[in-house]
């Protein structure tokens, strides 16, 4: 189920966007835009298999994306090396993640991003002439990706990471030119038109934003030979754009470069700390920890990516090679550490295996009784059953410990709540990952705002960094944040 | 009784069983409008779970479930209630029990998923036994896939395990890995005997599916799937409700209403639990509010026009009850040891006595080897052995290794004679009365179990087999069906092919009640593959009215 978080990670970077602190600086925006966030539901969930007539060769309730098509004739003459280095590229700048809507053909756009001033439509980027980007020249194609400036001269909204982008080489921006243009297949669908209340007033205002916010550097030479620090440095900063989501924003809503990968809210899921420090960030990670985690998305006894972190290691980081992976690592483990303002002990240092307390009855209670119950028991009927009566997950930590759990551990409860709402879906080469969701669509059990704040809370009071007080008033935020 | 309120819809369907809610997501996704009354309350996992915990008779699966007074169902299997009160030569083997809920009674099902035999819905023609359906397994066959995708079916590679009923597609999901005690016991079925063991189609996730999760082998199918890896009709109510299906819990229908030449249903009656009457109209009705509770509504319905009940112009609503009675055991193996409770509670099945010539004198039969967790049993066992101290610990420990049980679900046959009525004096709160059923077990069945029982006892001496515990008489299996038996002759039969009454053209049933015979695999499946048609044919008349 690709993409279903991505919207709510853009949500929430852009939900920034609205504040007035940009309206005023940039003071090009109607006065209207900041009234008219439309609160419109994200990328809709997949339909399920339900009653649905069968037709798909292989029927399920969220069917995978199919793959890339592999080259139709191949139209650019370009040698096989540089579209395999195209290829990785785009997989390493994860360009599938928003270019794809649930369930749609990859690139072919779709994906609707909700932002304060409305929804935004990725765009198809396959290399159909007149829908896609087949009548791009390498130069325009240059000059959206790293310039964020569309072929016919309108600036894209940054929900494109062109701030990013902007680090890459000509000769990366050139294969993977190549490779859009040679190996993906054209898709001749238009998505809808973002349809924002006042397009042009944005898109002229986002020059005056571009021309005051830091962007990456373009990096020059041979990516492939760098050295592993600054190949590293390349595929965190430029490919990866892990700093869209970490690096909190000042109040131009730039990246604050001297906050690099401190942690910032996105909305509804937080992207933590991530720097070297010792006590905020994962500054007790050893290297090959960091590969396994974006190699298969968890680390036993540590962390697991659910959420927008968990579609990047599927689409992205899990497709990476040992090598790049560890140069990611080396980089990311010796960027400067930040201190956190609340997190002052490892998030996933906290809590020991503990017995739930004895809550035996021995009368059943009517079919009718659904009344509420506290967080024992719904911990007892909703979670135990996978990650055992004492927390410790089972045995091969399919389903986690809960302590010792970055999630858990957290003095933010964000990314538990959003976990216990939503579940996880992870799939990489290693195997797939699922946690059921628990929220209002939820087969398996609806719980309410009330039942997931006791929920969160016992949890966070039994095997994080204690209560974490969360009343059913902010799970409701949350609850809406996505 | 007043009429305080009028719902009306497209189709108004009565139970939200699998049979149910799946007509009603079918119909909602196609724009039709839907109201689906459902006598018991709406329910929730959760506490469920919490109910079977807080249980001390594990094994009583009907146990996490009390009822409430307005919708009552059976207490537990095999015990006499005051609810469904049966009589008979064989009462015990009618001891059934179901679930009156949203969702119904799958919410406690072991998720077996079998498709019938093609010679099941022939038994007449075959061999000249029981009766034929009135439609063929080629007319079901798109209805069972769209059931098994519906549910979310997994089961084995027709090319390699050919289960009997042809495919025209491969399950949707992929069999579900045999057991460790089942892949020893079929090693030594498929080397030593005559017989095969197969993957049981399972309505259980092998891979994530419809937004639910991969089993994991809680062993605790019945009486609660803790997860939700195994379909249960809620989701389907879940589906039917995001489609825009109206679901009304706590509404008892106790009158279906009928225009004056009694050809067409004009509305159905339900109270609420605290007896206030409520009008429902629509332009069609189903009736799926399972076996034994549909033929007691047609029959409460009685009035002046129809004085033996809705439908029953052929006086069979209520007849021709069936069942797969079976024959149950237990016993020590005295090989080795097969750690039974690891996984799904059913994983396998012995499959060689569905079909033959011989199902002219005796019933079919399937053999499950249930992988269910045995420590209770060898621990009563042990017991009453005289251990005490290390040796029980150890006593307990091998016991539950190497306990077998071994149950069968053999074939009846439809009597008229196996008869379900309103009870003369026990009603409940509402004043509706309850079910009784009378019950023989035909001959065809008694051999049947006779077969089985020799079967059985091979099996114990090919595994040197000890302290083996029969289960007493016969074993009912919670299949009831033939109560509002499908024919073609309005004079024998209440429903057609189509699962439409005779005597109502705008009333059908989805329900197992409608079976002809009872086949020769768990009931759902095909329930769900019948209502599916129900859906296909009032999409049909509806879009083109």
């Amino acid at each position: 189920m690709p993409n279903t978080f991505m919207s709510s990670l853009i949500k929430g970077v852009y939900t920034l966007f609205g504040s007035s602190a940009l309206i005023g600086a940039l003071a090009a925006m109607p006065a209207q835009a900041q009234g008219t966030a439309p609160n419109t539901p994200p990328a809709a969930p997949s339909t399920p298999a339900t009653a649905t007539p069968p037709k798909a060769e292989a029927p399920t309730a969220d069917t995978p994306a199919p793959a890339p098509a592999p080259a139709q004739a191949a139209t650019t003459g370009a040698d096989a090396a540089t579209l395999e280095r195209g290829a990785y590229i785009a997989t390493a700048a994860d360009c599938v993640a928003c270019h794809t809507k649930p369930g749609g053909i990859p690139y072919a756009g779709g994906l609707k991003i909700s932002t304060p001033m409305g929804d935004v439509i990725s765009t198809n980027i396959t290399p159909d002439p007149e829908h896609g980007i087949g009548a791009y020249t390498e130069q325009e194609f240059d000059q959206a990706v790293r310039h964020g400036v569309r072929r016919d001269g309108a600036y894209l909204y940054p929900v494109m990471p062109y701030v990013s982008y902007a680090g890459m080489t000509d000769q990366d921006v050139h294969a993977l030119y190549l490779w859009f243009k040679d190996s993906v297949k054209p898709v001749a669908t238009q998505p809808k038109p973002t349809e924002l209340s006042f397009p042009a007033n944005m898109r002229s205002a986002m020059a005056a934003w571009n021309f005051v916010t830091t962007k990456e550097q373009p990096e020059t030479g041979d990516s492939a030979t760098y050295d592993p620090m600054r190949r590293g440095r390349y595929l965190t900063t430029a490919l990866e754009h892990c700093g869209t989501c970490h690096t909190p924003r000042n109040f131009m809503l730039s990246e604050k470069q001297d906050h690099f990968l401190a942690g910032a809210s996105l909305g509804a899921w937080y992207a933590p700390n991530v720097t070297s420090s010792k006590t905020s960030g994962i500054g007790t990670w050893s290297e090959d920890d960091l590969v396994a985690y974006l190699r298969t998305g968890r680390l036993k006894g540590h962390a697991q990516a659910a959420g927008p972190m968990g579609e990047a290691v599927e689409h992205s980081t899990s497709k990476l090679t040992d090598k790049d992976l560890h140069a990611i690592a080396a980089y990311v483990l010796q960027v400067p550490a930040m201190e956190d303002d609340l997190e002052h002990k490892p998030r996933d240092s906290f809590g020991a295996a503990q017995d739930t307390p004895d809550l035996r009855t021995k009368e059943p209670t009517r079919i009718d009784d659904l009344s509420e119950m506290d967080g024992p028991h719904i911990y007892d009927a909703n979670c135990s059953a996978c990650h055992g009566h004492n927390g410790a997950g089972t045995l091969d930590q399919y389903a986690p410990s809960l302590f010792a759990n970055s999630t858990v551990g957290s003095m933010r409860p964000d990314n538990l709540v959003m976990t216990i709402l939503h579940g996880v879906n992870r799939n990489t080469k290693d195997g797939h990952a699922g946690m059921p969701g628990f929220d209002s669509h939820s087969d398996v059990q609806r719980l309410s705002n009330s039942e997931i704040a006791k929920l969160t809370n016992y949890l966070t009071a039994t095997y994080g960094s204690g209560d974490a007080h969360v009343t059913p008033e902010k799970v409701e935020e949350f609850r809406k944040a996505l | 009784m007043s009429s305080e309120q009028t719902l009306s819809a497209d189709v108004v369907i009565v139970g939200s069983g699998v049979a149910g809610s799946s007509i009603a997501n079918e119909l909602a996704r196609a724009g039709i409008s839907v109201i689906v009354l459902e006598a018991g309350p709406r329910v929730d996992r959760q506490h469920f779970v919490d109910n079977f915990r807080n249980l001390e008779n594990k094994p009583s699966y009907q146990g996490p479930f009390p009822a409430v007074p307005w919708a009552r169902h059976p207490p537990n299997q095999m015990t006499p209630n005051e609810y469904l009160h049966t009589s008979g030569p064989n009462a015990e083997a009618y001891q059934q029990v179901y679930l009156r809920m949203m969702g119904g009674t799958t919410w406690h099902w072991a998720g077996c998923a079998w498709r019938y035999l093609p010679s099941d819905f022939e038994l007449k023609t075959r061999y000249g036994q029981g009766r034929d359906w009135a439609l063929s397994y080629d007319d079901l066959e798109p209805f069972y896939y769209q059931a098994e995708v519906m549910m979310g079916v997994c089961g084995p590679d027709p090319a390699k395990e050919d289960l009997g009923s042809p495919r025209k597609q491969p399950y949707p999901m992929e069999a579900l890995p045999i057991s460790y005690a089942a892949q020893q016991f079929r090693k030594l079925i498929n080397e030593k005997t005559p017989y095969r063991v197969v993957h049981e189609p399972q309505a259980r996730n092998t891979r994530p599916y419809d937004n639910r999760p991969t089993c994991e082998g809680h062993n605790n199918c019945m009486p609660i799937c803790p997860i939700g890896a195994m379909y249960n009709g809620g989701y389907s109510v879940y589906h039917a409700e995001a489609a825009g299906a109206k679901f009304v819990p706590n509404a008892v229908v106790y009158r279906i209403e009928r225009d004056s030449a009694n050809k067409r249903v004009t509305a159905v009656h339900y109270m609420d639990p605290d007896k206030g009457s409520h009008r429902v109209t629509g332009k069609y009705f189903v009736i799926a509010a399972h076996c034994i509770e549909t033929a007691k509504l047609l029959l409460v319905s009685a009035d002046d026009q129809s004085p033996n009940g809705v439908a029953n112009s052929s006086g069979h609503v209520g007849r021709n009850m069936m069942d797969h009675t079976g024959v149950q055991v237990t016993f020590i193996s005295g090989d080795k040891a097969l750690w039974p409770g690891r996984g799904p509670l059913e994983t396998n099945v012995i499959d060689n006595f569905r079909d033959g010539s011989w199902r002219s004198e005796r019933g079919a039969y399937l053999v499950h080897m249930v992988d269910d967790n045995q420590v209770d049993l060898a621990t009563q066992l042990a017991i009453s052995k005289g251990y005490v101290g290390k040796d029980l610990e150890e006593q307990i420990r091998y016991l539950a290794a190497h306990t077998v049980r071994l149950f069968s679900h053999n074939e009846a046959l439809p009597d008229p004679e196996n008869r379900l009525t309103l009870s003369k004096t026990n009603k409940d709160i509402l004043g509706i009365p309850h079910p009784d059923v009378y019950y023989k077990l035909p001959d065809y069945t008694v051999k049947s179990c006779e077969h089985t029982r020799g079967v059985f006892k091979d099996l114990i001496g090919l595994m040197h087999g000890t302290d083996e515990q029969w289960t007493p008489g016969y074993f009912p299996q919670d299949h009831p069906s033939g109560s509002t038996i499908m024919g073609t002759d309005p004079k024998d039969s209440v429903v057609d092919g189509f699962c439409r009454t005779h005597d109502h053209e705008n009333l059908f049933i989805a329900s197992s009640s409608v079976f002809s015979t009872v086949g020769t695999g768990n009931i759902t499946l095909t329930v769900a593959a019948l209502a599916l048609r129900v859906a296909d044919t009032l999409k049909k008349e509806l879009v083109h009215a």
